[in-house]
């Protein structure tokens, strides 16, 4: 397996998570907790593991990325932007009318393979995808990114027992494992553990990490699937909703909430101080 | 020959000039899908009792650039899986096929395999063309053609065998045909029903103009200029009629300014549903649908 330049994707993070939160600031909306919790996730796929082309989008035999938690979107536009599939500019028509740049990531926005926003549906589509690739014995991939809330809909469970039963050893699922919804801890609201077994019961092969940890990502993720003998592969991620901002951090109905005045400038700097 | 085994029997014939065609089924056996589960393995995916999934498996092959259809039974398939119609194939504009058999309320299992609510539902997500398949040459016709139209397609079968329907030439874009040419009145229904209204229409001395409206949408122009040749419209659905056939004639009607007398027989959503078991003939009489009163209301309108 090869090393990544760690030093290079903290740095690639670092620019995301600030970017991101700016955008939000700016416009005044956005989900910034959500996007927090999966940065490090997010950056390794683009910068380090997927196999993509930004000067030819559609590029058959490019690796997939659905972002089931499409609200933690915002995350992904500034990766794209540096990444040069369109300018800085574009990206910052960030929430304003007409923009392709939303809330959560529709079509509009080049380099994106999934129109979201309906949790639950994400994965099932990665199914799809993953088998569509096995028919043509191609070798690209699929990645796909679930929140740990998003697990209580039933239509995931349908497809984790779809993709153990055809043994996509293709794709690969990152929950973001930040044990927070929207108004409480998951565990209050609709217990998922043991979310592992769970997994395992349904035919993956299961990692559990810190999901901030970019060694901890590498060794989950950066390896093929010979040691799996053809499961797919559940990453469960344990990660920190509003991960670098503490006063956010691990707080419900910061959900889907922006800090203002003070606060976004505290917020800001706990960023750029790179306590993130 | 059941519409939706017409369908698939001329999809078999697909497969083979069709490498990158695939059915994707939610457990569903009938001679067709026995047939090409057999010689096509690999075009047959099944996802088990699973609607949803269904439909994601479906969308995210086709956005790798495979046709696929997605086969189960109405209401499950459109009313399961609606969040996904609406959001991946409509949203997205992925163009699957959508098969749904059981149209209407010809199943012997109850209420809830009826499925009375498939155009409200289908002709609220854009960019998706709706198709209420008549007789098995529409079926088999459809077969050929859904993968040329623009975007995807829902196909709404009946749950048993249909009449052939006069063999009038079917253009997928007007969606409307004249099985008839007739005088002063024009029924207007689709799909299923014509199953049980056209023997009775039959028995009529003087017939009205008869038109077939299989697809939404369709050529509003086209189908406005000859309601107005007419002194009234009898719309029959075997389906709800909020949202139903005889509810979008008249908001187009109403919209273009053309006064006519319209009466619509369908499913009245304020009926309780039954509870009970009943075959086709007696269903109709407990949904007040029987076809003998759309000769009624001709006759009526014709006053």
């Amino acid at each position: 397996m090869n090393v990544p330049d760690y030093d290079y994707l903290k740095r690639k993070c670092h620019m995301t998570k600030e970017t991101s939160l700016d955008l939000c600031i700016n416009a005044g909306a956005g989900h910034v907790t959500s996007a927090l919790s999966c940065a490090e996730i997010v950056t390794y796929l683009y910068y380090y593991r997927m196999s993509i082309d930004p000067l030819h989008p559609d590029w058959a035999e490019r690796d997939r990325f659905v972002m089931s938690k499409n609200h933690g979107s915002v995350i992904t536009f500034p990766i794209l932007c540096d990444l040069g599939y369109f300018s800085e500019e574009q990206m910052r028509t960030y929430l304003h009318n007409g923009s392709p740049f939303g809330r959560h990531t529709k079509l509009g926005v080049p380099g994106a393979d999934f129109c979201g926003g309906s949790l639950g549906i994400g994965m099932g589509v990665a199914c799809g995808m993953a088998t569509a690739a096995k028919l043509d014995g191609a070798q690209w991939r699929v990645y796909a990114l679930v929140g740990d809330g998003e697990c209580c809909e039933g239509s995931v469970w349908e497809a984790a027992m779809f993709a153990g039963a055809k043994r996509l050893d293709n794709l690969t699922v990152i929950i973001d494992r930040n044990r927070l919804a929207l108004t409480d801890f998951t565990e209050n609201m609709m217990p998922l553990e043991s979310l592992r077994a769970k997994w395992e019961a349904f035919g993956w092969y299961v990692a559990e990490i810190n999901g901030h940890s970019f060694e901890e990502i590498h060794r989950a993720i950066g390896g093929d699937a010979t040691n799996r003998e053809g499961l797919p592969l559940a990453v469960i991620a344990n990660t920190i909703k509003g991960h670098g901002i503490d006063f956010m951090e691990n707080q419900p109905l910061w959900h889907g909430q922006i800090p203002k005045g003070e606060k976004a400038r505290l917020a800001k700097a706990l960023l750029r101080g790179g306590q993130g | 020959m059941e519409t939706k085994n017409a369908f698939f029997e001329e999809v078999h014939t697909l497969l083979s000039a069709m490498p990158d065609l695939y059915i994707v089924t939610v457990d569903l056996a009938g001679p067709p899908f026995d047939k090409i589960r057999a010689e096509y393995p690999k075009q047959y995916i099944s996802a088990g009792i699973a609607e949803q999934n269904a439909v994601q498996i479906a969308c995210g092959m086709a956005l790798c650039g495979k046709k696929v259809v997605v086969y189960g039974v109405d209401p499950f398939i459109t009313g399961r899986a609606f969040d996904q119609i609406r959001n991946c194939v409509a949203l997205m504009g992925i163009p699957i096929v959508i098969a749904g058999a059981n149209a209407g309320i010809a199943s012997d299992c109850g209420i809830t395999h009826s499925a009375m609510e498939q155009m409200s539902l289908m002709s609220v997500c854009p960019g998706l063309k709706s198709i209420f398949v008549s007789d098995n040459r529409m079926a088999r016709l459809a077969a050929h053609d859904v993968w040329r139209m623009e975007g995807p397609v829902y196909l709404r079968f009946d749950a048993a065998s249909e009449p052939e329907l006069p063999d009038v030439p079917i253009d997928w874009k007007k969606g409307f045909r004249i099985l008839r040419e007739g005088r002063d009145s024009v029924v207007v229904s689709m799909g299923c029903a014509w199953r049980s209204l056209l023997p009775e229409l039959d028995a009529m001395e003087q017939t009205p103009t008869l038109i077939d409206l299989f697809s939404y949408p369709f050529d509003k122009k086209g189908l406005l200029d000859i309601l107005a040749g007419h002194g009234a419209v009898v719309t029959y659905e075997e389906h709800f009629l909020r949202g139903g056939l005889g509810s979008i004639l008249l908001e187009l009607m109403n919209e273009s300014g053309l006064s006519i007398p319209v009466k619509r027989i369908g499913i009245d959503t304020s009926l309780a549903l039954p509870q009970t078991y009943a075959d086709h003939s007696y269903r109709l009489q407990e949904f007040m649908i029987e076809p003998e009163r759309v000769t009624s209301a001709l006759r009526e309108l014709s006053r």
